[in-house]
């Protein structure tokens, strides 16, 4: 498969491991002293790596910074619902993240940009390794490695695929998706996990089944549907561009003067021009690059654009900050 | 997760019912909804209501179960059930029984294959457990081939390993 086509509707992938230090309860809610000793553990571990690691403790950060973060996928929403003991020592480069005390004592994550999930887990197995050296994890022979939720026992890993399937959703074939893909082990959902609205037509496809297989076996799986999945998106964009070309690209045409030239716009409008966006730049009509197509996803959202809106010294709603983010972002680029 | 009704299927639709007693959720196959769902268009509400309410059932049985408190963190079976968290990982061990049947359901397998840590040493029966089970699986594939001087040879490997280990039970 072709790089472009796996890029045109591959936004990123990820693997996450889920491990446990074996001398302590699975949660650190009742017990800041366990919670402490979880961070100075993997703190410790991480400054062994040749590559720098940066500790963020959420009780010492604002709010608006917390969502940064979550916004970048570099933590999770739960970890925020943990924010008196949360914490997360992330890699410079910011593709790999360990999270600590969230629902495990960690939650190892790399992030990578593409159809890679071989690449990206041999970075989280790194951390995961540098974290090994100074503790000892919970281990089962037969049940691997064990969680707090018996559904992520066994590897404690979901390898998953963030993907924008624009086409797959405006032809109604999400539910079959859905259907076939879950025989396989395997999980769709919204891009913020679990129970999340598919905005700006970007899914989740992860495993959802963690015991009895190997890292191997799940990645392959997970990149073989993602495979397919491409298959089938690019057939319909192509479809499309036949037989409602002039629908499509009124529609790509339309987003993109919005966002060139619209002077406050929510989250939920942004997200639904953004995938037009995206769209018309793969397909060729729009010149926008897709780099700053993508990055837009991450600095237009909220807390982001709440920042942008502080930095600029302007009195301006987080709607409006967004959008002069976004138009900023359009004008610099042909 | 497998479907609650057939447990063949992955359950992808989940359906939740509020009762004097409180609320439970049912994790469904898309087949098995739609029967339910078909209930219900045929205008039997009486099955439809039955069918899904064997939720109602399900808390009688709950409420059956023996309390197991776990040794080490004092977590009950009954705590668990409700968060869907386990304390410990001493949890997994003293809720071997009833979590074995959960874990069956949410993966479909209940033996760990792949990443063990660096420091783990295997035991030594486990191991010529997991061989005897190889070596097995091995032979049954070579008598389905027709390779019988394959499936011999691997019967005379599984004969000494079975052997080797009576003398150790011994």
């Amino acid at each position: 498969m072709s790089e472009t086509a796996i890029r045109n509707v591959i936004v990123s992938d990820r693997v996450r491991l889920a491990r446990n230090y074996h001398d302590l309860p699975f949660s650190t809610q009742k017990s800041p002293e366990n919670a402490l000793l979880c961070i100075a553990r993997a703190r410790e571990a991480m400054e062994a790596l040749e590559q720098e690691y940066t500790l963020y403790q959420l009780n010492a950060m604002p709010q608006v910074e917390r969502m940064k973060l979550v916004e970048r996928h570099l933590i999770s929403r739960d970890l925020l619902k943990n924010a008196d003991s949360g914490a997360a020592l992330i890699r410079t480069d910011k593709h790999v993240s360990v999270m600590v005390n969230e629902e495990d004592h960690l939650r190892i994550q790399a992030i990578g940009d593409g159809l890679s999930l071989q690449d990206t887990a041999r970075e989280a197995f790194e951390a995961e390794e540098a974290l090994e050296d100074v503790c000892t994890f919970s281990f089962d022979p037969q049940l691997g490695y064990l969680t707090s939720c018996p559904t992520n026992t066994g590897t404690g890993m979901r390898a998953s695929l963030m993907m924008h399937l624009p086409m797959l959703t405006r032809y109604k074939q999400m539910g079959n998706v859905n259907q076939s893909i879950a025989k396989l082990g395997l999980t769709i959902r919204g891009i913020y996990g679990e129970g999340s609205e598919a905005l700006g037509d970007l899914y989740q496809v992860s495993n959802q089944v963690t015991l009895g297989r190997t890292e191997e076996e799940i990645i392959d799986a997970v990149t073989a549907v993602g495979k397919k999945m491409i298959d089938m998106e690019q057939a319909l964009r192509q479809r499309a561009m036949k037989e409602k070309h002039a629908e499509l690209t009124d529609n790509i045409w339309r987003s993109y003067g919005l966002l060139r030239y619209a002077r406050q716009m929510d989250e939920k409008e942004f997200m639904q021009h953004w995938s037009n966006l995206r769209l018309g730049t793969v397909l060729e009509i729009l010149k926008t690059p897709l780099a700053s197509v993508d990055e837009l996803l991450t600095v237009a959202q909220s807390a982001h654009a709440k920042r942008y809106a502080e930095s600029m010294g302007a009195e301006l709603t987080v709607d409006q900050a967004r959008s002069a983010m976004i138009r900023t972002t359009l004008r610099l680029t042909p | 997760m497998l479907c609650e009704e057939c447990g063949k299927n992955q359950a992808t639709v989940s359906i939740t019912v509020t009762t004097g007693s409180g609320t439970n959720t049912r994790r469904l196959c898309p087949e098995c909804m739609k029967k339910m769902e078909l209930n219900l268009v045929k205008g039997d509400i009486q099955s439809f209501l039955s069918s899904v309410l064997s939720v109602l059932g399900n808390e009688k049985k709950t409420e059956e179960k023996p309390s197991v408190v776990c040794t080490a963190c004092g977590l009950s079976y009954a705590e668990f059930e409700h968060t869907g968290r386990l304390g410990c990982a001493q949890c997994y061990r003293d809720f071997a029984s009833h979590l074995k049947p959960s874990l069956q359901k949410i993966h479909g397998r209940t033996q760990h294959a792949g990443r063990k840590p660096k420091a783990f040493v295997p035991d030594p029966q486990d191991e010529l457990n997991q061989r005897i089970i190889e070596l097995r699986k091995q032979m049954d594939e070579a008598v389905a081939d027709e390779n019988f001087e394959e499936a011999a040879r691997l019967r005379d490997e599984l004969r000494a390993l079975t052997e080797s280990q009576e003398v150790t039970e011994q």
